[in-house]
């Protein structure tokens, strides 16, 4: 999906920091404001409210206007100790947050960023002190430190030192990944010290992480304190949300339906918990932003009424006309302008331009793989059939569609390394394409077929039962390929299929694909950036440029006779073998479109 | 691909399995078979499992008064004579050195052998023997002039042991315990006795008593009394409210109205324990804090609203209590005039207690808290995690003792913790009870807790005086009674009118107020229970021998 | 290969350092537990004879000058046997024993609950995350909160609910104490019976966290290569969310089960405290509310030892789910 991100990367972004914000989404607002409640109850409650101590002959009563919550077996205001409480539990959550949280960026980040033995070592106690239970420690730990000893900050050193270990592997995993970024390299090559290295390079980076981390600390660290409380293992002396609920199980209070002195801790913890949680959330969308929430669109995936547009002259299989796709971001983008191109039958229609210019977007946009925030704006897509049949792509029905794919119009990826699902077998990969498509087919004939489509792009047929991380880039392009010919579609889309090749490879792939179509006579539309290999095999070229069309014709006429200067451009900038340079290529600004939207 | 169908569906079928065994466990379940004998449920308070030992001299439940007699039952609830059981007289000499004791005839033990005077015999012999059983202190010498007849001698004037030997000593077979290696440590695992019952059936968490048909005062009704061990520290509570146990004791939330919220049940209140605030009180033993001081004792005396703490933490099953420590209404004769007060005064008197203080030398600081030479009055006190009626009790009283200036740190610590800290000695306060002993009469708490005798320095384990007290009148006191014959009140009270004087003016144990132990029982279920008009024994389940007199005047209703 | 035999390796680590951190601890704080604990049998009428004083010393720590080397060399040897004593807290058993009766129980419950909290939570997380935007999406913040709540909570409120006000279930135990204990029928009923309610609590608090993990998971890899690969192959909808994205998503779940397993592990002490459930975790509250610290030792070791044999098997497993790791080793 890179070509996504560089389709997207023609906007012009806001500046970084604010990149690092999360977005004001539903959640942060709710998040951040039952934190900003809590905080507020815990700092300022116990100013207000009365003495959580002072006791009453009333005993055990329910809320009054007297006593908002009520009161505990002892006449105390239950309203008076939930803030003293919260204040306690709060308290020891933050202390044991940040103790943990430094300990893991010690053994975390620090570590991996030294790397060697350090990290070696760093690593394996962190994974040590990660399977070993924690809460049983703890409470051996406790149970060993005499009561008058365990106060809040002994019982919060205890719980950070055996909470650390989860983060201190994320962070550690965060900071490996950082490390060998082209940035820090090139901060170090430029002799910078590692500590501004760290600071200035790394941490802004891990920053989303280390909050993550450290929010998580504290919830687990609130819940583990109530849970030692309510055990009677906590601090000598403190009111926490968890020694009231002690309290109010040694009171009975389950028992005598007291659910007022009994239901309100629990609550708050779990409101500071879920607070806590979807600010996490939040900042989890700045790590990885496909997290966001997608708002629906529903006109994306409206029916419309089909209106197939009919084949220009016998010969076209896929006809598209005025398409344009646009990317409804808060800046919208318009990757694909009213383009219109006609594939025929046997052809090989090569599609070239500058990375960012919207082929792939194209490409997909044809087949109905574009996700949101693409939309279809505008246009048609009409397959013509072998059978004389016209078919508007666009509105064909899920169902439909299904059918259509890859028995009509296949496609074969750029990067076949991520294009193979990794868990599953070359076999399984091709064979459930029969499976789907022509279910009567018995297992082994499936099986037969699919030795049959590796010998047709020569792959050895034994390599059926490999994973795809066993086969060479070359042979998993070429599994690829055979995949996109099992059914013997009309129409194959290749997007950059040799790009990541080396140059021999790249031969014999291409010799295959020109022998096998030279057989199945199906139609190829070829798109790369590498006009000159397009030139030697494409019948016909287009030229795609800012996301319109600027030139479509015979490849031999555009070698010849280039009419836009675009193309001559783009011909001039490749450097041959043995000649001159040639220019450097990469236009300031979009040239405007001339009037009249000429292509 | 075939791998993950399979997981689905094999997920499928466990949840489905799992569904169809529960809905069929709900349907089935426990409950009383229809036919088979009434079994009478017991909760003890015991959360860990049980152990298989009925050895009465070492394990907690080792079968007293079910399955082993004593030779005679005292009550100590009322004044009033021990009935006999495998004994049926006894007589002193005059001066106390010499018991006589007649033995019951024609008693079977369970496995059909006779009962003998070879068996007292045996019994006495094996305490002097092995020291570590002979927790009731027996040190005289036994004979048997015959089958039914046991002479003991005594070095000195032994009165007050009768109700310990007569009534604290369990007679066990010598034909069965005279190949038992260690009897002080050797676990009895198929008990045989005279008892009304016999070990039925023994499961970690739950062990069955059967009634005895040979039993020489008639088979009990009763056919079958279970003892169950639940843990968790609501969970007997838990088991009343579901009708699952016939026989309670303790604290349970709305007593007041037990027949409305446990319907079936009701409940006996009886004022047995004494509450009170153990304080190490003698600095010459070692004891060091601000309680070894007596006008700080006092200021907590008069501090304390026992009202305030009946309401709260006992839902007014507690009592009065007197400073001397004789139990309001059973010994009301002996209670001496001499006392200032005749009982604890239930209202706080700040003004009085802060007098104490400032008399003593204290002074009030800014924050409320009396301070002298610089150190406040600050006092930690400890309690049983667990006790939930004490720890309420103790929270209350910070409070307290807050408006009079003292400031209370409540503690909470493990059983085993707390036992031990009261033993050696180092505590400043502890919530504590003082028992009764074998009989109605209060020299036996005098002799536990305020003798000379029973007590150790701070850091040696003291047997029974935690507070380290140590007065040499009223160690005399304590001597001249155990000389004098029990029925001779006149004699006796002068002796008692010191001890409660001077244990009043030094007050090592702080008064708080008399604990209603309650018991909760199945009344619709069973009838025979003690009620407030006949306390024939205390109800308690956990006190022994009583709770066999108990289970043995229990009749089922059918019900 | 390499992997089975690097992950072997390193658990063998863990229990070493786990086994070191049991020797070290009590020697580590002040106090002085062995005289605490002869004390105690003292009290319990047992006769503190040489090897149970020798089992505790080389437990808790002795002030004789023995070598801190000699002590841990004897140490491993008794861990390796299941010397550890006797129980002060369920004396005269020894601690094995008690360990013994109460392990199954747990690791019943345990494993049952997180098994299906697992199969819940994934199988919720992965049509959460499949389809971005439905319903489902809402149980995800619903998860969080009940994931917010603590474990005994939880617990107290399902009691509360369940068992004393509709009495649908038994308040509390394991099985109806008037059963024997074997595998016959009424009691393995009644066992079950028993386990509803604690493992309902385990299942509601641990679910949440399986769910958000595959979720997010789920969300990464429907942008991957090979999922858009399937779509263009015109697969069906639940093969390419099964075969495609949960197959590759759930991985990662399998890899941070570690972390997942100590939060239930804590979780389920608390719970058997609030069930008395007759399980290994109300043994060890039992032995520190009774400073029995032979039993706390031998338990602390023995959870330790099954959590890193829980973790052990589960890479194990993934070794044999991700084919990645299979052939490179």
């Amino acid at each position: 999906m890179t070509n996504l991100s560089t389709e997207l990367a023609a906007a012009p972004l806001r500046a970084d920091w604010r990149n690092m914000l999360p977005r004001r989404s539903p959640k942060l607002v709710v998040g951040a404001g039952i934190i900003a409640t809590m905080t507020l109850w815990a700092v300022a409650g116990p100013a207000v409210v009365g003495d959580p101590e002072a006791i009453r002959d009333i005993g055990l009563t329910a809320p009054s206007t007297a006593h908002l919550l009520g009161t505990t077996q002892t006449g105390q205001d239950v309203l008076a100790q939930l803030a003293y409480a919260t204040r306690g539990s709060l308290y020891i959550g933050i202390l044991v947050g940040v103790m943990a949280t430094l300990l893991s960026v010690l053994f975390g980040i620090v570590g991996s960023y030294v790397g060697g033995l350090v990290d070696e070592a760093f690593s394996l106690l962190s994974n040590v002190f990660l399977v070993i239970p924690g809460l049983p420690l703890v409470i051996v730990i406790s149970a060993f430190v005499p009561v008058q000893a365990r106060g809040s900050w002994t019982i919060a050193a205890v719980l950070a030192v055996t909470g650390w270990a989860g983060s201190a592997r994320v962070l550690r995993a965060q900071t490996l990944s950082l490390r060998s970024r082209d940035y820090v390299l090139a901060s170090r090559v430029a002799g910078e010290r590692p500590w501004r290295v760290v600071a200035v390079e790394i941490l802004p980076n891990l920053l989303p992480v280390l909050a993550t981390q450290f929010v998580f600390a504290i919830i687990a660290a609130i819940l583990s304190e109530a849970g030692l409380s309510f055990l009677g293992l906590g601090a000598a002396n403190s009111a926490t949300l968890g020694t009231m609920l002690s309290y109010a199980q040694n009171g009975f209070a389950l028992q005598r339906g007291a659910w007022w002195w009994f239901v309100p801790p629990g609550v708050i913890i779990a409101l500071v918990g879920c607070g806590l949680a979807l600010i996490n959330f939040s900042i989890d969308e700045i790590i990885n932003p496909r997290l966001r929430d997608i708002p629906r669109r529903r006109t994306a995936d409206q029916p419309r009424p089909a209106r197939p547009v009919t084949r220009t002259d016998d010969d076209a299989v896929l006809t598209v006309q005025g398409l344009s796709v646009t990317y409804r971001t808060t800046q919208p983008v318009h990757a694909v302008r009213d383009v219109t191109l006609t594939l025929h039958r046997g052809e090989i229609l090569g599609l070239a331009g500058e990375s960012g210019c919207g082929k792939t977007t194209l490409a997909y946009a044809i087949n109905r793989l574009h996700r949101p925030p693409a939309e279809i704006t505008a246009g048609t897509v009409t397959f013509h059939d072998r059978g004389g049949e016209d078919v508007d792509v666009l509105a064909l029905d899920p169902r439909e569609l299904r059918a259509f794919r890859w028995s009509q119009l296949a496609m074969v990826f750029q990067g076949a390394m991520n294009a193979l699902n990794p868990v599953l077998t070359v076999r399984a990969q091709l064979a459930d394409v029969l499976t789907t498509h022509r279910p009567g087919l018995s297992r082994r004939e499936r099986h037969r077929r699919c030795g049959e489509a590796l010998s047709l792009v020569g792959v050895d047929p034994r390599r059926l039962n490999a994973y795809p991380h066993e086969l060479s880039g070359g042979m998993r392009q070429r599994v690829m390929i055979a995949m996109a010919l099992l059914l013997e579609p009309q129409i194959v889309i290749l997007d950059e299929p040799t790009t990541a090749l080396d140059v021999l490879v790249q031969r014999g792939i291409l010799r295959e694909l020109l022998r096998l179509r030279d057989r199945l006579r199906f139609a190829v539309l070829f798109i790369t950036h590498d006009l000159p290999l397009l030139l030697e095999v494409a019948d016909r070229v287009a030229i795609m440029r800012d996301g319109s069309i600027v030139e479509d014709a015979p490849s031999d006429q555009i070698i010849a006779r280039p009419r836009h200067p675009y193309t001559r451009q783009l011909l001039g900038s490749f450097p041959s073998l043995t000649g001159e340079r040639g220019d450097f290529l990469r236009s300031p600004e979009p040239e405007p479109a001339p009037p009249g939207g000429a292509r | 691909m075939v791998r993950k169908k399979i997981l689905m569906r094999t997920r499928a079928t466990a949840v489905l399995t799992a569904a169809v065994l529960t809905a069929s466990a709900c349907g089935s379940g426990g409950g009383a078979k229809p036919g088979a004998d009434v079994t009478l449920v017991a909760y003890t308070g015991q959360s860990s499992d049980y152990q298989v030992n009925f050895n009465p001299y070492t394990s907690n439940i080792g079968g007293i008064g079910t399955i082993f007699e004593p030779l005679f039952f005292f009550n100590v609830l009322r004044a009033e004579p021990p009935q006999p059981r495998l004994g049926t007289a006894y007589s002193w000499n005059a001066d106390g050195t010499q018991l006589s004791i007649t033995l019951r005839d024609g008693v079977k033990w369970s496995d059909g052998e006779r009962f003998t005077a070879q068996d007292v015999l045996f019994t006495l012999d094996m305490l002097t023997k092995h020291k570590e059983s002979n927790s009731v202190g027996y040190n005289g010498t036994a004979t048997a002039p015959d089958d039914t007849h046991v002479v003991i001698k005594f070095a000195q004037p032994s009165f007050v042991t009768a109700p310990n030997i007569l009534g604290r000593i369990y007679i066990v077979p010598e034909h069965k315990w005279k190949a038992i290696a260690n009897p002080a440590t050797d676990p009895v695992s198929a008990p045989v006795g005279t008892g009304p019952f016999t070990l039925a059936e023994f499961k970690p968490q739950a062990f069955t008593y059967a009634a005895n048909p040979g039993y020489w005062g008639g088979a009990p009704a009763v056919k079958k009394v279970r003892f169950l061990a639940l843990s968790g520290n609501q969970s007997g509570q838990q088991a009343l409210q579901a009708g699952q146990t016939d026989w309670q004791t303790g604290p349970v939330p709305d007593i007041k109205d037990i027949e409305k919220n446990y319907a079936g049940y009701q409940a006996t209140i009886v004022p047995l324990n004494q509450i009170v605030l153990d304080t190490c009180s003698n600095t010459a033993l070692g004891c060091t804090g601000p309680q070894t001081d007596p006008a700080v004792r006092r200021a907590i005396y008069y501090g304390l609203n026992r009202t305030q703490i009946n309401t709260l933490a006992f839902e007014n099953t507690a009592s009065e209590i007197s400073p001397g420590f004789a139990l309001l209404h059973r010994d009301d004769a002996v209670i001496s005039t001499r006392l200032p007060e005749r009982t604890a005064p239930m209202q706080p008197d700040v003004g009085k207690a802060q007098q104490q203080l400032e008399s003593a030398g204290y002074a009030k600081g800014a924050d409320g808290v009396y301070a002298k030479n610089g150190k406040p009055l600050s006092l930690t006190v400890t309690v049983v995690s667990g006790w939930s009626d004490y720890i309420t009790t103790l929270n209350t009283m910070t409070q307290q003792l807050k408006q009079v200036g003292i400031k209370l740190t409540a503690q909470q610590l493990s059983w085993n913790e707390w036992t031990q800290q009261r033993q050696n000695g180092r505590f400043q306060l502890i919530l504590d009870s003082l028992n009764q002993g074998p009989a109605p009469d209060p020299y036996y708490l005098y002799s536990y807790f305020f003798a000379t005798g029973t007590t150790a320095k701070v850091g040696t384990r003291a047997p029974q005086n935690w507070s380290r007290f140590s007065d040499p009148e009223v160690d005399r006191a304590l001597a001249g009674l155990t000389r004098t014959d029990p029925k001779d009140t006149a004699a006796r009270q002068p002796y008692l009118d010191t001890i409660q004087t001077r244990i009043e003016q030094a007050m090592p144990y702080v008064p708080v107020l008399t604990q209603g132990t309650v018991t909760e029982y199945h009344a619709s279920k069973f009838t025979g229970w003690p009620t407030p008009d006949d306390l024939y024994a205390v109800p308690a389940v956990w006190q022994a021998p009583d709770n066999a007199e108990v289970m043995k005047r229990l009749k089922p209703t059918g019900k | 290969m390499r992997y089975y035999l690097r992950k072997l390796a390193f658990y063998l680590v863990a229990l070493w350092a786990a086994v070191t951190l049991n020797f070290l601890i009590p020697r580590m704080l002040p106090g002085n537990p062995v005289d605490i604990l002869m004390a105690k049998l003292q009290q319990r009428g047992g006769s503190p004879d040489p090897a149970t004083r020798r089992a505790y010393e080389l437990l808790l720590g002795t002030d004789t000058h023995e070598s801190l080397v000699h002590q841990y060399l004897g140490y491993l040897g008794n861990m390796a046997t299941g010397e550890f004593g006797i129980s002060v807290s369920d004396f005269p058993t020894p601690v094995s024993t008690v360990i013994a009766t109460s392990l199954p129980w747990t690791m019943a419950l345990v494993g049952l609950a997180t098994l299906i909290s697992v199969l819940v939570g994934t199988v919720l997380g992965v049509v959460a995350g499949w389809r971005r935007g439905g319903w489902l999406d809402s149980l995800v913040p619903a998860t969080t909160v009940l994931a917010a709540v603590p474990y005994f909570w939880l617990a107290l409120l399902l009691v509360a609910v369940f068992g004393a006000a509709l009495g649908w279930f038994p308040l509390l135990g394991g099985y109806d104490v008037t059963l024997n204990p074997g595998w016959d029928g009424p009691f393995l009923r009644s066992a079950l019976y028993y386990g509803v309610l604690p493992a309902t609590t385990i299942v509601i608090s641990s679910a949440g966290g399986w769910l958000l993990g595959t979720r997010n998971m789920m969300v990464s890899v429907a942008a991957e290569d090979y999922v858009l690969t399937a779509r263009a192959k015109g697969l069906r909808n639940s093969r390419i969310m099964i075969f495609y994205a949960a197959r590759n998503a759930v991985l990662p779940t399998v890899a941070g089960f570690a972390i997942s397993l100590g939060f239930v592990v804590a979780g389920s002490i608390v719970t058997e405290q609030v069930f008395a459930y007759p399980g290994i975790g109300s043994k060890l509250l039992q032995a520190v509310q009774s400073n029995d610290y032979a039993l706390m030792q031998g338990i602390f070791l023995i959870i330790t030892v099954t959590v890193l044999g829980a973790n052990l098997l589960v890479d194990l497993l993934y070794g044999l789910v991700d084919p990645r790791i299979r052939t490179s080793g």
